[in-house]
């Protein structure tokens, strides 16, 4: 860890005597109060210079004017010096400008290490071990670091980009990866001297070209599962973020599944509505026929009636008929025509009915059977039963009608005010993810097995090699060696990643919730970009954040950094509560002693004052509080505050 | 806790989960040296073979 000792500056940007920031290496919130032009700005710039040589202004720009002018053609000097330790070891680096009769600006560095004098280019290095160049943003920030931060919410903005690798720099990320790629690349040259060495025997040639085929195959089947894993786990995030959302719309799919099968039934019921109306409009047109229903069913009856009377005369007349005939016999021959016995002859008379009676009867009966036909005929009968039924099917397709139309009614209410767009879309993409990470799970189980199967026959290839002469065995296990080196790396370094950002993820909702307090907010999210979400109770992102809110947010990430990065050391913070109001201003300036072992803050009165401060932080927390008090346009000197300044 | 330290504790651990077979202390002297030679990729490699070439070397001797 890195700790400040002393800041000391001399005819650097508005400081013109040699003055200082004396941390005493005593842990806690040094404030610096300074208006604007008053020197806040060069003091984070005198930090940043002093580490890594890095400035934003123009070198010559960084003497002081009025010493430069006053000097006339003689030298100025101009220096920074900052004495820290890193992990009980002290440093002192001093870096200064001369400007040279002639106007020419030469550079000096020094760095003590422990009392020993480092020469420009070890100190150089030395530096830029302890801090380097490429994260100093995270130790000496200002407001415009600030506002990159939600750049890393867009993701494929080059801002962001450059954040990401600055990000992963400071967690130490690019080590094991950079690792892995020298690994890899010593493995090429070795696998070459080795195909160049075991090649030259021509009895191993072919066995060389086969092993050079496979180690392609084996990089090919790595980078597939590589490739794979990277695949399946973007996609299970993806769907993890996706599942929360699929479970509070599924009450919502349930109505719009509901809904479409109830708009289809609907078209069902119409068309049973339009034919049950058809039959009923048909019947109709016969319905009259059962008003005269009672009537001809008396008329049937009558006929049926007097039907019956004329069968029962017109059987007695047969009969009669018959009874004649026999007699007349019995009378001509004395014998009857049925026992053939001897009868006294004898005179029968009687009321024999004629022919004609018998023949009137017929027809009158053939009469009444063809009228009972005809009315039967009418069918008023089936008539009145099918208007009946027509009836009831229409009334029947009516309601269940009505029913479709009343319930489609209360599933669109229900679906006031749902974006049926978002809900299908979500559905759309969790599908999508879903096959996207089947497919890579196939295609990485099936890379596995093949990468077991070419590694099975590397081992034998190298086996049959060893005996084939001096240095060929040595070079096939360093060949092997830095393959599982350099996969090693590529595993570690993607574990790493992932590792650390699950601790700046936790790190950073922690800082969040103490500074935002805010109820409804449940925690932060990092995204792949090491952007961070807001997430709400409920899950959902909060997508309407306020300025105040990105503040609170990068300096979350920034304390999350801080804690989780492999460097550790000062913060120099200029002007950082610009787009807080007072109440979360004061919370970050609470907060601020477990951002960092050490804070040099460089604020405006607007932002803070030094009561406030005084009142925000317990004593030990407060290492000193100096006012920048401007003397004229270029000079400015550093002093304590005095009681009601 | 040093950055190398943090890192290799980092990777001892990864190592002894995935790949316990590869030599712990190698692994610390890749870490230490692309940690020192970041600004200087060739030297950086060529110090990286040096530590391997020395691994097998001693490897050799043991056989």
């Amino acid at each position: 860890m890195i700790e400040l000792q002393c800041l000391t500056v001399e005819n650097f940007g508005p400081f013109q005597e040699q003055q200082s920031i004396d941390f005493g290496g005593q842990k806690g919130v040094y404030v610096v109060h300074g208006n604007n032009g008053h020197g806040k700005t060069s003091l984070l710039n005198a930090c940043r210079w002093a580490f890594t040589g890095k400035t934003k202004n123009r070198r010559d720009q960084l003497i002081n004017r009025a010493v430069v002018a006053s000097s006339g053609q003689g030298p100025v000097v101009m220096r920074v010096s900052v004495a820290f330790t890193v992990d009980g070891i002290a440093y002192e680096v001093r870096r200064g400008l001369t400007r040279e009769p002639g106007g020419q600006i030469k550079e000096t560095l020094t760095l003590d290490e422990d009392g020993h004098v480092l020469g420009t280019s070890e100190s150089k290095g030395r530096l830029q071990e302890i801090l380097p160049a490429e994260i100093q943003q995270f130790f000496f920030f200002d407001g415009e670091l600030m506002g990159q931060f939600e750049s890393l919410l867009e993701e494929k903005s080059l801002a962001a980009n450059e954040l990401k690798d600055s990000i992963e720099t400071v967690l130490g990320i690019p080590v094991l990866r950079d690792a892995g790629v020298t690994l890899s690349g010593l493995s090429s040259e070795t696998t070459k001297a080795l195909a160049k060495k075991g090649g030259a025997d021509v009895k191993n040639k072919q066995i060389y070209q086969a092993l050079k085929n496979l180690r392609k195959q084996e990089a090919a089947l790595r980078a597939t599962i590589k490739g794979s894993g990277e695949s399946i786990k973007g996609s299970s995030s993806e769907i993890s973020k996706l599942e929360k959302q699929m479970a509070e719309s599924e009450s919502t799919r349930a109505l719009l599944t509901d809904r479409d099968k109830e708009i289809g039934k609907q078209g069902e019921l119409v068309t049973g509505a339009e034919t049950a109306l058809n039959g009923l409009q048909e019947n109709a047109a016969t319905a009259w026929k059962a008003l005269l229903n009672n009537r001809i069913a008396d008329q049937i009856k009558d006929i049926k009636k007097r039907d019956a009377e004329i069968s029962k005369s017109l059987e007695q007349k047969r009969h009669d008929g018959l009874v004649e005939k026999m007699k007349d016999e019995i009378a001509k021959t004395g014998i009857c025509p049925i026992c053939e016995e001897k009868h006294p002859k004898a005179k029968f008379g009687g009321n024999m009915s004629t022919n004609s009676d018998t023949e009137a009867l017929s027809l009158e009966l053939v009469g009444l059977q063809r009228q009972a036909a005809t009315f039967q005929g009418l069918g008023t009968d089936s008539a009145q039963a099918q208007l009946h039924a027509a009836i009831q099917t229409d009334y029947d397709a009516r309601n269940a009608l009505e029913a479709s139309k009343s319930k489609l009614r209360d599933i669109r209410e229900k679906l006031k005010g749902v974006n049926e767009k978002d809900v299908g879309e979500i559905a759309k993409a969790y599908s999508n993810h879903a096959t996207i990470r089947d497919t890579a799970v196939e295609t990485k189980i099936k890379a596995e097995v093949s990468l077991d199967e070419v590694k099975t026959s590397i081992k034998t290839l190298e086996g049959k090699i060893t005996d084939s002469g001096e240095g060929v065995s040595r070079l096939n296990k360093k060949v092997a060696l830095l393959g599982e080196l350099s996969n090693f790396f590529d595993t570690a370094s993607d574990r790493y990643r992932e590792d650390q950002k699950g601790r700046v993820e936790d790190a950073a909702t922690k800082l969040f919730v103490s500074i935002s307090q805010q109820d409804q907010y449940e925690k932060l999210r990092i995204t792949e970009n090491y952007g961070l979400e807001i997430l709400h109770q409920d899950g959902k992102v909060e997508d309407m954040r306020s300025a105040g809110f990105e503040h609170i947010v990068a300096v979350s990430l920034i304390g999350a950094l801080q804690e989780t990065s492999p460097v550790k050391g000062p913060v120099v913070m200029d002007s950082p509560f610009g787009r807080l109001d007072r109440e979360h201003g004061d919370r970050v300036i609470r907060m601020l002693p477990n951002l960092a072992s050490q804070v040099l803050l460089l604020v405006q009165d607007r932002e803070t004052t030094p009561e406030d401060i005084e009142s925000a932080l317990n004593a030990e927390d407060l290492v000193a509080q100096r006012r920048l008090r401007q003397v004229s346009a270029h000079e400015t000197l550093i002093e304590p505050i005095k009681a009601g300044s | 806790m040093s950055r190398v330290d943090d890192l290799q504790k980092a990777a001892e651990e990864y190592r002894k989960q995935v790949a316990p077979d590869l030599p712990a202390d190698l692994v610390t002297g890749i870490i230490e040296t692309q940690i020192s030679l970041s600004e200087e990729p060739v030297a950086c490699a060529r110090k990286i073979d040096a530590l391997i070439e020395a691994h097998l070397g001693v490897e050799d001797q043991d056989d």
